[in-house]
């Protein structure tokens, strides 16, 4: 039987944010990101248990999974610095 | 008071900028992706913003001299713009909005470059010319909507300039290089002027200057060329443009603005027509955060916020597709 989709790879990120709050701002301001073009060689979905945010990517092909990750990756460090030096500031 | 924090990331630079309700720039900072060779790639810019974006936002906050919670609107660049770029300065402004609680508002970058020159000029009503890397286009308001009168049928302008400077080997911006070039020019040498009803074409253009450079032309005189012939076509339309709408202000934004050549002939347009012109100042001129912020707070007074589900990115939005609701 011919299979509906072609998953070449996929990634399961996990991350450590420390605080359920942090987990659930960055669920939210990721997910619009999931249903953004270009989706059909790389599905995202996210998912948060705690202080953990999970990122899982199937993907058809091995570039576009590394873009993904890269993605992802780039958006939750940077997502995360901007909320961490609020943070500092509003305790210095 | 309102205060807006701005996040611009369309392209190759990331801007933060503060602005009050009042019209107040209490803040504008940012740093533009420069490459030590060819254009702009947009994943190594989308790295750039999401690297360096995070560092400008607390500078523009420290230089603003306020705390996080006094902040009242994040406002982002939504469109148009680089898929990668726009995705990065999305996620970081929902981040922001999310973590401060405050209200969303995704704003067409044009439409900023336009208000923000406004705001600066005190004009009401303009003809805007607003001229970029990524944009070329006549605007003027009606109907409810910043209307295209003319634009660029293939590049703009500064994208012309970019890749023209390219092939002779100057690094990325190649603008005012082109224009400290030309001031050294003095023979034209015909360059396809390329007009189309009220749109205009500069990749004719472009060939035809890269060949001249091939051919062993002087630099400068193609420079100078090229500056008298692309003007001269942004010239025509904007004439045009004002002869139509018959509107009494002439406002030249983006980062071509900077440009003091097309500002002179424009200028010149202005003053045949008796009309008020006005360029916008050079930390204006190109992408940058305050004219983010102070576009989202016209936005806000007219309750076009955004819901965080809602806020995909545009990367084709076009200026007439905005209802522009705060002006009658």
């Amino acid at each position: 039987m011919k299979q509906m989709s072609n998953v070449c790879g996929s990634s399961i990120l996990e991350i450590d944010l420390e605080s359920p709050r942090i987990a659930e701002v960055l669920l939210d301001a990721l997910r619009p990101e999931t249903s953004s073009a270009p989706s059909y060689r790389a599905r995202v979905s996210l998912s948060v248990n705690g202080n953990w945010l999970t990122v899982k990517i199937q993907s058809d092909d091995i570039t576009s999974l590394r873009a993904a990750m890269n993605s992802y990756l780039a958006w939750i460090s940077a997502s995360l610095t901007t909320i961490n030096l609020l943070e500092n500031e509003s305790h210095g | 008071m309102t205060i807006c924090l701005g996040l611009e990331g369309t392209a190759h630079s990331f801007g933060a900028g503060i602005v009050s309700s009042e019209g107040l720039v209490l803040s504008n900072v940012w740093d533009m992706l420069r490459p030590d060779e060819g254009g702009i790639h947009p994943r190594e810019a989308s790295q750039h913003h999401a690297y360096l974006g995070p560092l400008l936002i607390r500078q523009s906050i420290d230089d603003a001299g306020i705390s996080p919670k006094q902040i009242d609107i994040i406002a982002f660049s939504q469109g148009p713009g680089l898929g990668p770029c726009l995705r990065t300065t999305a996620t970081m402004a929902r981040s922001l909005s999310l973590h401060l609680g405050v209200p969303l508002i995704g704003v067409n970058h044009c439409v900023a470059h336009i208000e923000i020159g406004s705001l600066e000029s005190g004009f009401n009503d303009p003809v805007t010319i607003y001229v970029s890397g990524g944009n070329s286009q006549v605007i003027a308001f009606a109907g409810g909507r910043y209307r295209t009168f003319g634009e660029t049928l293939d590049i703009a302008i500064g994208n012309m300039l970019d890749v023209f400077g390219r092939h002779v080997g100057m690094r990325f911006p190649a603008g005012p290089k082109v224009e400290k070039l030309a001031k050294m020019g003095s023979t034209y040498h015909t360059l396809p002027y390329s007009v189309k009803g009220m749109d205009i074409s500069y990749s004719g253009m472009l060939t035809s200057a890269r060949r001249l450079f091939d051919e062993g032309l002087p630099l400068d005189d193609i420079c100078y060329s090229i500056q008298e012939t692309a003007f001269g076509m942004l010239a025509e339309v904007a004439e045009r443009a004002i002869a139509h709408t018959k509107k009494n202000e002439v406002l030249l934004t983006g980062g071509v603005a900077r440009n003091n050549r097309l500002t002179e002939i424009l200028q010149g347009v202005a003053d045949r027509h008796g009309a008020r012109f006005h360029r916008v100042s050079p930390p204006l001129a190109g992408d940058q955060g305050a004219m983010i912020a102070w576009t989202g707070i016209l936005q806000y007074g007219v309750g076009d916020t955004l819901e965080i589900s809602s806020s995909g990115v545009l990367p084709k939005w076009r200026t007439d597709e905005q209802d522009i609701g705060w002006k009658e």
